[in-house]
């Protein structure tokens, strides 16, 4: 009998350590006044480049928060972080993983809106709040639980083709564009409603797709049309590509293109290249107001470099989800999280100053400031040399 | 005008998928492997070539070395690590070696997307020759016409050493029949090693020349892969010749397709050749002569 007392007492024991291990993995094991916020990351994958600089901004702002006490009553912030590397299923799994915690009362997630269309199903059946930082697809928001703090390219594009219209006077532009991607598509739409009624001629578009990568014979196609000037709506990559192909093949035109170039990895990539090429961006610290400027001195003391639009999208998404859990009381829950999240309609004082929320979605238009990078790797506001020439 | 300044863009990337495809028609031809690891030959050529003028500050003639030694590195260690023990059991490996090599393609790949961060690179401008020459309004950059002259050169240089050789005697002695060659004497593991390395070389040459002008990232040997897959297969899986022309084809259809019907269809078309092919001439244009006859 005693062994067999043995047996079962062990049996017992090693079920009451497995219920509480699965507990402490359901709960997370939440400390005193500790919120869990979960961060979907991208360090690996095909855009870690991107998701390094989302995920300082992301981290520098909750250091801040936390340092500063601005959740109060001493609570602070802990981010979950899950590698999703921007690829669809993993991204999901670890939505699910996050899901499954209820201590994590917030999610932030996603440069590509593939990825953040399909984790946001899943955030959104678990009913944990999601802030998508980086995708750039209409419609991706849906209130109350998926809002968005990326800055949409669109409108900015559109007031810089205005800008080119009115201050170059190209008398001609041609586009090019990433043919199968409905986000490029987009984006290039808006250039051509700036361009509308300014009397710049429109010499037609040239197709690219997304996994071309010999861009020889679009340089050409674009240079037989002979635009003064060239807009460029395609991905990181191919808009570079494209732009020393028009460059070493003698194009002196002016090109103008999206935000995808401000990075710094798009400079190292491209060099002098991209100098006195026009891009429209929602931070730039030359212009920023005091949260603008404290946070650009903030995150050159921590990198090293100055933040970029990556890192300040990051950095917003974060405050915004610090901001929900500070109104959402004491003691902050996915249900108190969302409505507080979802209630936000204007913040002041932000890195981009004053902006509202329609329907979860961020805008900014007072932000939008149009820049070029200097032959030495440095931005500065973009002013036209002159009408373009070809 | 526009049609010659669009052919040459197109010999000009007919020219990579060529040297592309000389490598895996090689690989094939000799060991009977259908390495689809090959297109991260390429990119590792392109990674040690962008490392040779940034890191190390040399000249642009002394990274295409580089990338050619990378590649033919990778390629040799990647067959004796993966390829070789499943020779060595005998028989038919056709299927083992796909799935190594497929293996083999993520494992590398992944690797150089550590190893570059993901990022974007870009050889700086004045590291690779930027002279531009002016034919009437056709403009030709020096990239592209050293990459045309690599080509042929390298092209001509293979089939000459497959063909004038008693090294490329031997090679295609055990591309027909390893048992019938070692009793004729041929060391097989020289003669597999040597080709290996040849193909390995020409893919990290057209990695090199395929980013010398544009950006590129980890990925960039994936879309060579599936191009100078096409390109051997119409040309020929027994013959260089067949594998650079078959490159050559490929090039100056994309980019006139992309400019006289539609960017959209260019694979389609390009792709829709290779089906055509298949069809009405299984073993390729050139299927009179097959390297594997010894």
């Amino acid at each position: 009998m005693a062994p067999t007392l043995r047996r079962r007492s062990l049996a017992a024991l090693a079920a009451a350590i497995a219920a509480a291990t699965l507990a402490g993995a359901c709960t997370g094991g939440t400390e005193e006044g500790e919120v869990k916020i979960g961060f979907i990351t991208a360090l690996t994958g095909p855009v870690a480049f991107a998701g390094q600089t989302f995920a300082n901004g992301i981290e520098l702002a909750v250091d801040q928060v936390n340092r500063e006490g601005y959740l109060g009553g001493g609570r602070r912030i802990t981010l979950v972080k899950k590698e999703g590397a921007e690829k669809p299923s993993q991204a999901v799994d670890q939505a699910r993983q996050l899901s499954v915690d209820q201590s994590v009362v917030g999610a932030l997630c996603c440069i590509l809106s593939p990825v953040a269309g399909a984790v946001k199903v899943v955030t959104s059946d678990a009913e944990l709040p999601l802030n998508i930082y980086g995708a750039t697809d209409l419609g991706l928001q849906d209130p109350p639980y998926v809002v968005r703090t990326t800055t949409l390219p669109q409108e900015a594009n559109k007031r810089l083709a205005r800008k080119v219209a009115e201050e170059a006077r190209p008398a001609s532009v041609a586009y090019v564009v990433t043919q199968d991607n409905s986000g490029w598509m987009s984006q290039l739409k808006s250039f051509q409603e700036g361009f509308a009624g300014t009397g710049v001629r429109d010499l037609g578009t040239v197709d690219t797709l997304a996994a071309q990568t010999d861009f020889s014979g679009a340089a050409g196609q674009l240079m037989a049309k002979n635009p003064e000037a060239i807009v460029i709506s395609t991905l990181q990559q191919s808009t570079i590509s494209l732009v020393k192909a028009l460059r070493s093949r003698g194009y002196r035109g002016l090109l103008v293109t999206t935000e995808v170039v401000g990075s710094p990895g798009a400079f190292k990539a491209a060099g002098a290249t991209l100098a006195d090429v026009p891009f429209p961006v929602y931070f730039y610290a030359g212009k920023a107001g005091p949260a603008g400027q404290e946070f650009a001195r903030a995150y050159r003391a921590e990198y090293g470099t100055d933040p970029d639009a990556y890192a300040a999208q990051g950095y917003m998404a974060a405050f915004m989800m610090a901001t929900a859990v500070r109104n959402a009381g004491a003691n902050p829950t996915r249900e108190s999280v969302t409505k507080a999240l979802s209630d936000i309609e204007r913040l002041d004082d932000t890195i981009y100053g004053t902006v509202q929320f329609r329907d979860g979605q961020l805008y900014a238009p007072e932000s939008i400031v149009h820049v070029t990078w200097t032959r030495d790797g440095r931005q500065r506001e973009w002013a036209p040399a002159g009408a373009g020439a070809a | 005008m526009l049609f010659l300044q669009q052919l040459v863009n197109g010999i000009s990337l007919g020219a990579v998928y060529a040297l592309f495809a000389v490598g895996f028609g090689v690989v094939f031809s000799t060991m009977r492997i259908l390495n689809l690891a090959q297109g991260v030959y390429a990119t590792w050529g392109a990674l040690f070539a962008y490392w040779t003028v940034t890191e190390a500050g040399l000249p642009f003639a002394v990274a295409v070395l580089a990338g050619a030694a990378a590649g033919a590195v990778a390629a040799v260690a990647v067959d004796q690590i993966a390829f070789q023990p499943l020779r060595s059991r005998g028989g038919d490996q056709l299927l083992g070696t796909i799935i190594t090599s497929v293996a083999l393609w993520i494992a590398l790949r992944e690797a150089a997307s550590l190893a570059t961060g993901a990022a974007p690179l870009g050889f700086p401008p004045g590291t690779v020759p930027d002279g531009l020459l002016q034919v009437g309004g056709v403009r030709v950059l020096t990239t592209q016409l050293l990459a045309i002259a690599c080509a042929v050169a390298v092209t001509a240089a293979i089939h000459l050493v497959l063909r004038r050789t008693r090294l490329g005697a031997a090679i295609r002695a055990v591309g027909h029949d390893r048992g019938a060659a070692m009793l004729g004497g041929v060391d097989p593991r020289v003669a597999i090693l040597t080709a290996a390395a040849l193909a390995g070389a020409a893919t990290g040459l057209a990695g090199v020349f395929f980013a010398a002008g544009q950006t590129f990232t980890f990925g960039l040997g994936d879309g060579l892969l599936l191009h100078g897959f096409a390109a051997v297969v119409i040309g020929g899986m027994g013959d260089v010749r067949g594998a650079a022309f078959g490159g050559f084809l490929i090039g100056v259809i994309q980019v006139l397709s992309a400019q006289y019907i539609s960017a959209s269809f260019q694979d389609a078309i390009t792709f829709g050749l290779l089906l055509a092919v298949l069809v009405a001439r299984p073993r390729g244009l050139f299927r009179t002569v097959e390297l594997g006859r010894a």
